[in-house]
């Protein structure tokens, strides 16, 4: 693997295809928290 | 509403609207821990950066597919640093070096890209100053934007959770498509002025325009250290007659360590109003809007045409320790000399 910057690094731990990439690559990817809002309610999904 | 659609879909992580702004309550009920990948459907999602999560906002379409897929589609971003060194001058903050980075290298400088807060700087100021600076990065058009990833941010996150984290950090060798070198020694508090985050100009220059309103809040300068900085300066001082200064805690959390502190009395005795905790008067959602013709000294991060009220209104952003000192004179005025 090449090295990498703290988002490159976040990404491919996340990222569901295993293999590696570069800036300008389309990945898909586990999110670990949503968050939404309407007004001042907030939803957050902790997975 | 919502709390209807809570209820249905069983979510436990629900804060109402006592709790605050979303990016001051997440990280203080231990939501953003480092490593993580978040995203938010508020676009200054960004700040969770701060906290070592690579965290962005998306549209309601995205946040959906997230909700309900648990994964979402990402384009890799280029990454950038910001290598930032030198001692901030007494009463320049690291709100007046993210001005500083948008006036220079224009609100798009990071546009779908991550970037990267790096140097002596960075790692001396506190969670809530680098929080400040991931928040206000998205104006620039960051996709992510990462504070210092250190001991401060571990200890920080550890009060929140208990949940296992591990901090991410840089290969040495890694790549940026830009490195920026600052040196804030010497800064100038700096004023974004109507109608862009990017017409950025020194205080000296902008010096003396009389204000109407001086709003202390929002998710990028409503935390408790903003409202002790703003205290310091009005401390047994009377705000200008002229003024209405509106003080919006970022959460409950701080309006009641502000209240516990005496930092509330301070302020209220000084003439401040101080409102319930949340994004107040930022995009005009909760008091202060500006009418034709007014202008107001703002710590919040935008300052569009009409997103504090009337299109004929002007809004300028600075510090806290400006939007203070700004309202004790009636016109914007440089903190430094308080």
């Amino acid at each position: 693997m090449s090295s990498k910057t703290i988002a490159e690094k976040i990404l491919a731990s996340h990222s569901l295809s295993g293999t590696d990439f570069k800036p300008g690559d389309i990945i898909n990817a586990k999110l670990d928290l949503i968050m939404s809002h309407i007004g001042t309610g907030k939803v957050v999904l902790d997975f | 509403m919502i709390r209807n659609f809570v209820k249905k879909q069983g979510i436990k992580n629900f804060y109402d609207i006592r709790e605050g702004i979303c990016h001051q309550v997440l990280p203080e009920k231990g939501h953003t821990r480092p490593g993580m990948l978040i995203i938010g459907g508020d676009s200054h999602t960004t700040t969770y950066g701060a906290f070592n999560a690579a965290s962005c906002g998306v549209g309601n379409t995205d946040l959906f597919y997230g909700y309900v897929k648990g994964e979402l589609w990402f384009r890799v971003p280029e990454s950038i640093k910001f290598n930032i060194t030198g001692k901030l001058p007494y009463n320049v903050t690291s709100k007046d070096v993210i001005i500083k980075i948008a006036g220079d290298y224009t609100a798009e400088v990071a546009t779908y890209k991550s970037i990267e807060f790096t140097g002596e700087t960075m790692e001396n100021i506190s969670i809530a100053s680098r929080m400040t600076m991931s928040n206000f990065a998205l104006e620039l058009g960051a996709k992510f934007a990462f504070g210092v990833p250190d001991q401060r941010v571990v200890d920080w996150v550890k009060m929140r959770t208990n949940k296992p984290f591990e901090l991410v950090k840089p290969d040495p060798d890694a790549i940026y498509a830009e490195t920026y070198e600052i040196d804030v020694s010497n800064l100038e508090p700096q004023i974004s002025c109507p109608h862009t985050v990017d017409n950025v100009k020194p205080i000296s220059e902008v010096a003396g325009t009389k204000i109407n309103q001086a709003f202390l809040g929002s998710c990028t300068n409503g935390r408790y250290e903003d409202l002790e900085m703003a205290a310091k300066i009005l401390q047994e001082q009377t705000i200008h007659d002229d003024v209405r200064m509106i003080v919006t805690p970022a959460s409950k959390e701080v309006w009641l360590q502000a209240a516990k502190s005496g930092i509330s009395e301070t302020l209220i005795n000084a003439g401040a109003i101080i409102t319930n905790p949340g994004c107040g008067a930022c995009f005009g959602a909760l008091g202060g809007l500006l009418g034709p013709g007014e202008k107001c000294i703002s710590s919040a991060n935008r300052n569009f045409q009409g997103r504090m009220g009337s299109a004929a209104a002007e809004v300028y952003l600075g510090s806290p320790a400006t939007v203070a000192a700004s309202a004790l004179k009636g016109k914007i005025t440089d903190p430094r000399g308080f």
